[in-house]
C-alpha cells in the first residue's frame, strides 16, 4: 500500500480545518434537530393553537346563550301561567310576575363574541337578537298582565312562543355551526398530525442517510488519523524509531502527524548519535584499560622509587614529575570514561568546585589552541550538594563547551570565567564567555529541546538536558545577563546539602591517602590478581616493601588456586583478565570463599563492568580506579585487613 | 425582468389604489361625497369605499362585508360602523385582518377591549352615563326616574353605567324597560307608572323609541322631561314621532355645530349642498374619522401597522388631531366635550344651557 503525502503537512492537500468541519457538522446536526421542532411548531402548533384558542370562547358563549334560553323558557312558562290565571291564580302570581320581569330585563348581550369562530358568529348573533326580542315581548306581556289586559297579553304570548322557538332554532343553528367548525378544525389538526408523522418519517430517513456520512467524515478526519498516531506512538514506545505516519491533510491532525514524523526523525538521529557515543565509550574503555595499565606501572614504579630515601635532588624531582604526569593522565582517562559511559544515577554529597575542576580537565585541551584565558574564582567555603557527580559534571562540560564554541570565531579577547559562590543556602556556579552573546529571540527559547545556534554541529538538547539535570537536584539553570555582542553567562544553582544528609551518604569519613612511614602492612597476607605483570609486579613489590606477605596470580583461576593453598587476608584484583576475569573470580569467591569475597579490593580502568554483578553491590571504598595511588591502596588494605590481624 | 414588468403592465396587472372603507349602508354614500370634497381635494390620497346597496344595517351583513373588506390588501383602514352592536360585531373581523378600525359614535365600553386595531372616537358609555346622570340629578333635579333602554349592546351597556351613576346621585329607578323600535310602548309605560310618578324619563334608546315615549309622556306625564342618550339624536325622526312631547325632550350630542369656525361652516355648507340637511354629530364624526385615516396615510404611508401606531400616538407622542368635532386622541383619560341639546320644531339642534 502506498502512503500518500508522507512527511510534512505542507505537502498534504489543503482541506477544511478540522475545527471548521466539526463546527459545520454540529451546525448541521443542530439545524436537523431544530428543524423537527420548528416544523412541529409551525405545522401542528398553528392548528392546535387555533383549536385551543377557539374552542374555549365558543363553548363559553354557547353555554351563555343556552343558559339565557333556559332562563327565558322559565319566564315564558311563568308568563303563560300568569295569563292563564287572569289574575285569579294562586298567591304566587306576584312572584311569577317578578320572575318574568327579572328574566326580561336581565343583561344578556354576549357580543363581540371574541375568539368565536366566524361560522358561529352569525348564529350566535341571531340568538342574541332573539333573546332581546323575547325579553322585550315578555316585558310587554308582564305589563299587559299588570294592566289586566289579558286578551292583549294572550296575543303577545303567541309572539312570545314564536320568538322562543326562533331562539331555540338560532341556538341550534349556532350549535351546528360551532360543532361543524370544531370538527373542521379537528380534522385539520388530524391532517396536520398525519402529515407531520409522514414528514417525521422522511426526516428520520434523511437523518439515517446523513448519519453514515457524518460517521464516515469523523472516521476519515478524526478516528483513522488518531488511530494511526496511537499505533505509531505504541511502535515508537517499543523502540521502532523509524515509524512514520501518513500526513493526509493539512488540518490539525495532519499537522500533528507532521510534528510526530519530525519528532521520530530527531529521535532517530539522536539514537544514531547515542549509538556512536556508546561505541566510542566501549572503544575508550578498551583504550583506557590498555593505557591505564602502563600508566599504573609507571606510577607504581615511580612511587617505589620515591620510597627510596636515598633518592635526592634532581632524580627525586624527575621521579615525582613522572608520578604527577602519570596520575594526571589517569585522571583524564577516568574522566573521559565517566563521561561517555552511562551509569546508574548515584546521588552523593559532592563539592561543586570539584566537579567544575573535573569538567575543566576534560575541556582543558581546548584552552591553549583556542587562545582562551580562564578566570577561575571558586568559593572554597561552598558547601556540598546532593547530586550525581557524573551528571553534574556533564552539565558543566556542556556549559564550558558551549562557552568555548561561542568564542571560537570571536575576534576579541577570549575569556572563560567560572565562578562559584554561596547565597541563601544555595551554591551558585556561573560560566561566562566573551562571545557574541545570545539574542533576545534565542534567549526566549534557548532551554527548549532541539533549539540550537550551532546548526548541524549542535543537537539542540544540551541546555535542555542540563537544565533537567540541575532541576532534578532541586536547583535551576538560567541564562544570566546576556546582551548581543557582550557574551553569555549561565548560572546554575544547587541547594546546599544538609550536614545530616551528607553523613548518611558517607558513614565513614574519607580516608586520607597520606604516606605512612614504616611497615603498616606487616603480617598481612595479600593476594594480587592481575594479568599485566608490569602492573602486578610493582604493586606486589610496593606491598612487600610495606610489610605485607604478597602472593600473585595472573588471572582469576590462578587466584582461586592460590586461595585454596592458603587464605589471604586481603585480595587485590583486576577486572579485565584472561582465563577468568575479575567478575567471574568474585562470583566464585562468593560461593566458595564468602569470607574472602568480603575482603576483595578491585582496581580497574573501567568500573562500569561491575554493573554486571546482578543483585550485588561492591562498596565504593573497595573500588580503586587505575592508575591507583598505591598509598591509597595501602590505606584500603589496612582498613580491610586489620580485623584479620592477631 | 423588464420584459416581465412590461408584460404584466400589458396584461393590466396593477396594484389597486389605497382605500378607506366606510362601513355604512348605501345611504351613507352622501358622507363620502362630502368627504371627497372636503378631506380629499385631489392628489393621490386614498379613495373611499362605501358598502354596496345590498347591505342592510344588520350584524350579519356587516360582518360579511367586513370579512370581504378584510381580504382587500388595498384597504388601509375602516371608518364605522356607527352603532355599538355593529361595531362590536365587526371589530373581531377587522382585528383578525389587522385593519385599523375607527369607530365614530359607538359608545359601548366593550369596544375598548375589542382589540388593538379598534379605535373608538366617542366617549364610552361610562362617560355618557355619568354626564346624563349628572344632568338629570342636577339640571333636572329628578329623584325618581323610569329608565328605557335599547335591548342591545348600546342600550344594555349604557343602562349599566346609568344605574351605577343614579345610585351615586341618589336617584331612584322606578322601572327598567327594555325596548325595540317595534315595542308596544303604551302598556310598557303605563305598567311602569304603576310603580309611581317619575320626575324624568331616561331614554338609553335610539330615536324611534325616544320619540314614541316622548309623545306618550306628553299626554300621561305632562311637563315631565324626557332625557335621551346620543343614540336618539336623529332630529328628523324625533320631530316626526315626538309630537308635542318634543318640547320636553333633551338629548346628548357629541358635537354641536359652531358656525364661528370656518371649517365647520364649510362642512355644514357642503353637507347641506349634498344632502339638503344640516349635519348631525354622527356625520361630523364620520367626517373626522375619514380625515384621521387620510392624514395618517399622508404622514406614515399606507402600511396598516404604521397607521395603527400613528393613531395610537395621538395625544401622546403626537398632538391630538384637530377635527371638526374638536381634538381627537385615543390616549387613556382623554377629555370629551358632551353637550345637551333640544330639537326645534323645524329639526334644528339647539344647545341647551346647563345650569
Amino acid at each position: 500500500m502506498s502512503l500518500p503525502a508522507l512527511g510534512t503537512p505542507s505537502s498534504a492537500p489543503r482541506t477544511v480545518r478540522l475545527r471548521t468541519l466539526l463546527l459545520i457538522l454540529l451546525g448541521v446536526i443542530g439545524i436537523y434537530v431544530m428543524g423537527i421542532f420548528l416544523y412541529l411548531t409551525l405545522h401542528v402548533g398553528r392548528e392546535a393553537r387555533s383549536l385551543q384558542r377557539d374552542v374555549e370562547p365558543a363553548l363559553y358563549v354557547f353555554r351563555q346563550e343556552v343558559e339565557h334560553g333556559r332562563q327565558l323558557d322559565d319566564a315564558v312558562v311563568a308568563a303563560h301561567l300568569l295569563v292563564a290565571h287572569r289574575g285569579a291564580g294562586p298567591r304566587d302570581d306576584a312572584a311569577q310576575l317578578a320572575l318574568v320581569r327579572a328574566r326580561a330585563t336581565a343583561p344578556t348581550r354576549s357580543l363581540p363574541f371574541a375568539g368565536v369562530p366566524d361560522s358561529m358568529r352569525a348564529g350566535l348573533g341571531q340568538a342574541d337578537e332573539a333573546v332581546s326580542l323575547l325579553q322585550n315581548k315578555l316585558l310587554e306581556v308582564a305589563a299587559l298582565v299588570e294592566l289586566r289586559r289579558f286578551p292583549d297579553a294572550e296575543r303577545r304570548l303567541l309572539q312570545v312562543d314564536s320568538l322562543n322557538r326562533g331562539l331555540s332554532d338560532a341556538i341550534a343553528s349556532a350549535e351546528d355551526a360551532g360543532l361543524s367548525d370544531l370538527l373542521r378544525r379537528e380534522q385539520l389538526l388530524r391532517e396536520a398530525i398525519d402529515s407531520v408523522v409522514l414528514a417525521l418519517g422522511w426526516w428520520i430517513v434523511v437523518g439515517i442517510l446523513f448519519l453514515p456520512l457524518v460517521l464516515f467524515l469523523l472516521h476519515q478526519r478524526v478516528e483513522r488519523p488518531l488511530a494511526e498516531l496511537e499505533g505509531a506512538l505504541a511502535r515508537v514506545a517499543e523502540g521502532e524509531l523509524g515509524t512514520r505516519v501518513p500526513v493526509r491533510r493539512n488540518d490539525e491532525i495532519g499537522r500533528l502527524a507532521g510534528h510526530f514524523n519530525v519528532m521520530t526523525q530527531v529521535l532517530r538521529e539522536r539514537a544514531t548519535e547515542q549509538g556512536r557515543f556508546a561505541a566510542a565509550g566501549v572503544l575508550l574503555a578498551d583504550v583506557a584499560h590498555e593505557v591505564n595499565n602502563p600508566l599504573m606501572a609507571i606510577g607504581a614504579l615511580a612511587e617505589i622509587r620515591l620510597q627510596d630515601d636515598t633518592l635526592h635532588g634532581e632524580q627525586r624531582e624527575e621521579m615525582e614529575q613522572v608520578l604527577r604526569q602519570a596520575r594526571r593522565a589517569g585522571r583524564l582517562l577516568s574522566g573521559l570514561l565517566r563521561f561517555v559511559r552511562p551509569a546508574e544515577i548515584r546521588v552523593e554529597a559532592i563539592a561543586v568546585n570539584d566537579v567544575i575542576r573535573g569538567a575543566l580537565d576534560l575541556v582543558a585541551h581546548q584552552f591553549g589552541a583556542g587562545g582562551v584565558m580562564v578566570d577561575l574564582r571558586l568559593d572554597p567555603t561552598s558547601p556540598q550538594t546532593l547530586a550525581d557527580p557524573n551528571r553534574i559534571e556533564q552539565v558543566f562540560v556542556n556549559l564550558l563547551s558551549n562557552a568555548l564554541d561561542a568564542m571560537r570565531g570571536h575576534s576579541g579577547p577570549r575569556v572563560l570565567s567560572v565562578e562559584t559562590w554561596t547565597s541563601n543556602g544555595r551554591v551558585f556556579a556561573a560560566v561566562a564567555d566573551t562571545g557574541d552573546g545570545v539574542s533576545n529571540a534565542v534567549a526566549e527559547q534557548i532551554f527548549r529541546p532541539f533549539i540550537s545556534t550551532k546548526g548541524k554541529q549542535g543537537t539542540g538538547l544540551g541546555l535542555y538536558i542540563s537544565r533537567q539535570i540541575v532541576r532534578e537536584t532541586g536547583g535551576d539553570l538560567v541564562l544570566g545577563e546576556s546582551r548581543s555582542g557582550s557574551g553569555a553567562r549561565f548560572i546554575a544553582s544547587f541547594p546546599a546539602a544538609e550536614p545530616g544528609a551528607v553523613a548518611a551518604l558517607h558513614p565513614t569519613p574519607a580516608q586520607s591517602a597520606g604516606t605512612v612511614r614504616g611497615t603498616p602492612l606487616a603480617g598481612l597476607r595479600v593476594l594480587v590478581v592481575e594479568d599485566e605483570e608490569s602492573v602486578r609486579r610493582p604493586v606486589a613489590r610496593f606491598l612487600t616493601q610495606r610489610g605485607a606477605i604478597v602472593d600473585e596470580a595472573a588471572h582469576g583461576a590462578e587466584g582461586l588456586a592460590r586461595i585454596a593453598a592458603g587464605t589471604p587476608d586481603v585480595v587485590v584484583a583486576d577486572i579485565r583478565m584472561p582465563v577468568m576475569d575479575g567478575i567471574a573470580f568474585y562470583r566464585r569467591l562468593l560461593v566458595e570463599y564468602p569470607e574472602v569475597a568480603r575482603r576483595v579490593v578491585f582496581f580497574s580502568g573501567d568500573f562500569s563492568q561491575l554493573s554486571h554483578l546482578e543483585g550485588l553491590t561492591i562498596p565504593a571504598d573497595r573500588q580503586l580506579l587505575k592508575p591507583v595511588d598505591l598509598h591509597l591502596l595501602e590505606v584500603r588494605i589496612v582498613a580491610m585487613g586489620r580485623s584479620q590481624l592477631p | 425582468m423588464a420584459a416581465i414588468l412590461l408584460a404584466a403592465a400589458a396584461c393590466g396587472v396593477h396594484r389597486s389604489p389605497p382605500t378607506i372603507a366606510l362601513s355604512y349602508p348605501a345611504y351613507a354614500r352622501a358622507y363620502a361625497t362630502v368627504a371627497e370634497a372636503l378631506v380629499r381635494p385631489g392628489g393621490d390620497r386614498p379613495r373611499l369605499l362605501v358598502d354596496t346597496v345590498d347591505i342592510q344595517e344588520s350584524a350579519e351583513s356587516m360582518v360579511a362585508w367586513a370579512q370581504r373588506v378584510g381580504l382587500l390588501p388595498e384597504v388601509v383602514g375602516v371608518v364605522g360602523p356607527s352603532g355599538s352592536r355593529l361595531a362590536l360585531a365587526t371589530a373581531p373581523v377587522y382585528n383578525a385582518a389587522e385593519i385599523p378600525q375607527v369607530v365614530p359614535v359607538a359608545t359601548a365600553h366593550q369596544l375598548a377591549l375589542a382589540g388593538p386595531w379598534t379605535f373608538p372616537m366617542a366617549p364610552d358609555d361610562s362617560v355618557e352615563g355619568a354626564f346624563l346622570a349628572d344632568y338629570i340629578g342636577r339640571a333636572v333635579g329628578a329623584r325618581r326616574v323610569i329608565l328605557f333602554y335599547e335591548n342591545d349592546e348600546f342600550g344594555q351597556s349604557l343602562r349599566g353605567s346609568l344605574l351605577k351613576e343614579f345610585l351615586r346621585h341618589g336617584i331612584t329607578v322606578l322601572a327598567q324597560i327594555g325596548v325595540f323600535p317595534n315595542s308596544d310602548f303604551e302598556p310598557l309605560l303605563d305598567a311602569a307608572l304603576v310603580e309611581g310618578r317619575p320626575d324624568a324619563l331616561v331614554m338609553a334608546t335610539r330615536a324611534t323609541e325616544a320619540g314614541a315615549i316622548a309623545n306618550l309622556a306628553a299626554s300621561r306625564l305632562p311637563g315631565v322631561p324626557v332625557v335621551a342618550a346620543d343614540g336618539a339624536l336623529v332630529p328628523d325622526r324625533l320631530v316626526q314621532l315626538a309630537g308635542t312631547g318634543l318640547a320636553n325632550l333633551r338629548a346628548v350630542a357629541f358635537w354641536v355645530p359652531d358656525t364661528t369656525d370656518p371649517r365647520q361652516r364649510e362642512f355644514i355648507a357642503e353637507t347641506r349642498r349634498v344632502t339638503g340637511h344640516d349635519p348631525d354629530a354622527d356625520r361630523a364624526m364620520i367626517q373626522d374619522g375619514i380625515a384621521l385615516l387620510t392624514t395618517a396615510t399622508d404622514e406614515v404611508g399606507t402600511d396598516r401597522t404604521a397607521i395603527r401606531a400613528w393613531l395610537r400616538s395621538l395625544g401622546q407622542e403626537r398632538p391630538a388631531f384637530r377635527g371638526i368635532t374638536g381634538l381627537i386622541s385615543f390616549a387613556p383619560g382623554r377629555a370629551h366635550a358632551l353637550h345637551m341639546v333640544r330639537i326645534a320644531a323645524d329639526g334644528r339642534i339647539v344647545p341647551e344651557p346647563i345650569r
